[in-house]
């Protein structure tokens, strides 16, 4: 399912403009994505927790390189489904 | 810490930045929220453009335990939620450390030591070859002794070994040429050997503090113990050389025949006693004495033609398959072992055709040219313009391989300059192409390559 899509359908859900809608939506992803790269973490109720956590440096080995390398350090966007999403999707495929 | 911000915080930032009421903002939240699970429980799969996306991921049943008893809990299969956010996330996520590029650091002090190890076997082999030809001089050595301790003794055992000294006699008359030179060399340094002679005795006595105790009743005496180490030293040298042509001649009983000098050397040793008063008889001091310096200076010469033919016999018993006709060859080789690589590269610098087979690769064909798969970028700049994508299928059958400057498992710096070169190719390429992920590796592999060759 596109952007343009989901927008359709919510516009129609709560009676908004489409263009009304794509602001909301806008403004809403912008927030998330500012709160994690300021590593706040948030739980959107239904769907999952959101956090940042840090990787450490680590040695690996490269296949390409067929060699070890050193790994840096990164930081990585977390999620955390939450339960009620869990049993709503494990519920699914017992039935 | 992390710090946590709630739902309702969320909403309220929502709705103060666009203006739209509480109630509507939590309304359109929720809605999303709940397309996202609408999608997710039809179809798997679910995303929030400029976000992140979700996907349904079966977790297979695995056995676990309780973490509270530590009893075995089977865990069923199940569903489970995964979270990948989108591009610019991730790098917005990760700016503070996003100018970090994974290193090799490792892998160069590996690669030293890898090296290292091979340095090592070469110079294990080294040392062997340079000790064994100081044996002859160690031999002297001990004969110088054996001679000079005891020349009574040695004059006595002369009558026993009058065949032997006929043996060396023989070997003598051969080696007349050089004699004849060293004798007329001696009538030109005759008036400077007088006065370097007085000197070479207070030098060698020290040296035999054995002797001179016994010999210092007569001058004379000092003369023929003098005389009997230059003899000693002469004989040795006329055995080598003769077991040099030996060698020489027939290159394939070197080993015999070096075996042989080595026993020759030993029968000498024994028969020098029983020569000394015959050749005192025969020459005079200074003609043998000069003679003797010549033939010092021979001497080197001969070892290291010895530890020639050593490096060459253990080059053959390495590699017997290899013909002894040109042992010039075989000498640059078991100099410079590397050379064998640069001979097969040069064969590699006139580039080769390979005739591609159906549905190979450049990953598949650098493995087979090169023995690495990971040097395909210069098979690529070989053959192609910027403007293929290089993931495309090869469209030629026949392509021209570039040659490498060292091996595969051990490229020079220039290898590694044309590698980056050749794969900052494949990212522009890639570029063209429009996968700019696969650009960006290669951009990173490129440098790495730099890195590598600097």
């Amino acid at each position: 399912m596109t952007k343009s899509e989901v927008l359709k359908s919510i516009s129609k859900e709560l009676d908004l403009t489409i263009a009304e809608t794509e602001q909301l939506y806008d403004s809403f992803v912008n927030g998330m994505n500012t709160l994690l790269s300021n590593n706040v973490g948030f739980t959107l109720p239904g769907v999952g927790s959101f956090s940042t956590e840090l990787r450490d440096a680590h040695k690996s080995y490269n296949p390409h390189y067929e060699q070890m390398m050193l790994i840096p350090p990164k930081n990585v966007v977390h999620f955390s489904q939450s339960s009620t999403l869990k049993d709503e999707i494990n519920r699914d495929s017992d039935e | 810490m992390n710090k946590k911000v709630t739902y309702s915080d969320i909403v309220n930032a929502l709705s103060s930045k666009t203006g739209f009421s509480k109630q509507k903002s939590e309304a359109f939240v929720k809605a999303l929220l709940n397309q996202v699970k609408d999608e997710l429980r039809e179809s798997g799969k679910a995303s929030i453009t400029n976000f992140g996306s979700f996907k349904v991921k079966e977790v297979a049943e695995r056995q676990g335990k309780n973490p509270q008893t530590g009893d075995p809990i089977v865990i069923p299969a199940h569903k489970r939620v995964s979270f990948s956010p989108y591009k610019s996330l991730r790098e917005n996520v990760n700016a503070k450390y996003g100018h970090l590029e994974s290193e090799l650091i490792n892998e160069e002090e590996e690669g030293k030591q890898t090296d290292e190890s091979t340095t090592d076997l070469t110079q294990d082999t080294q040392p062997n070859e340079t000790t064994e030809p100081e044996y002859p001089e160690e031999e002297q050595a001990d004969d110088v002794f054996a001679i000079s301790t005891d020349p009574d003794a040695k004059e006595e055992a002369s009558g026993d070994d009058e065949k032997s000294d006929d043996q060396i006699e023989n070997e003598i008359e051969d080696d007349t040429p050089e004699q004849t030179e060293g004798d007329t060399n001696t009538g030109e340094t005759e008036p400077e050997d007088d006065v370097e002679s007085d000197e070479a005795e207070e030098d060698v006595e020290p040296e035999h503090a054995v002797t001179d105790s016994d010999a210092s009743d007569g001058s004379e005496r000092n003369y023929t113990n003098v005389l009997s180490i230059m003899a000693v030293l002469m004989l040795t040298v006329i055995a080598i050389t003769t077991v040099w042509f030996l060698v020489d001649n027939g290159s394939g009983e070197k080993k015999q025949a070096v075996n042989g000098s080595q026993n020759n050397i030993q029968t000498g040793a024994v028969a020098q006693g029983s020569e000394v008063g015959q050749k005192v008889s025969l020459r005079t001091y200074e003609s043998i004495k000069s003679e003797a310096d010549e033939l010092e200076k021979r001497i080197k010469a001969l070892t290291q033609q010895a530890e020639r033919l050593r490096a060459q016999q253990s080059e053959q018993s390495i590699r017997p398959a290899e013909t002894e006709e040109n042992p010039v060859s075989e000498k640059v080789s078991a100099d410079e072992p590397s050379n064998q690589v640069s001979d097969t590269n040069e064969e590699r610098s006139v580039n080769k055709r390979y005739e591609v087979q159906q549905g190979e690769w450049y990953w598949v064909i650098s493995e087979k040219l090169y023995g690495k798969p990971r040097f395909w970028p210069l098979l690529f700049m070989e053959n192609h313009s910027v403007n293929e994508d290089p993931d495309s299928l090869l469209k030629l059958t026949n392509i021209s391989v570039p040659a490498m400057e060292g091996s595969a498992d051990n490229p020079t710096s220039n290898d590694y300059k044309d590698l980056a070169a050749a794969t900052k190719m494949v990212a522009e390429a890639y570029k063209k192409a429009g996968k700019s992920e696969k650009a960006d590796e290669y951009e990173k592999f490129a440098r790495m390559w730099e890195k590598m060759g600097a």
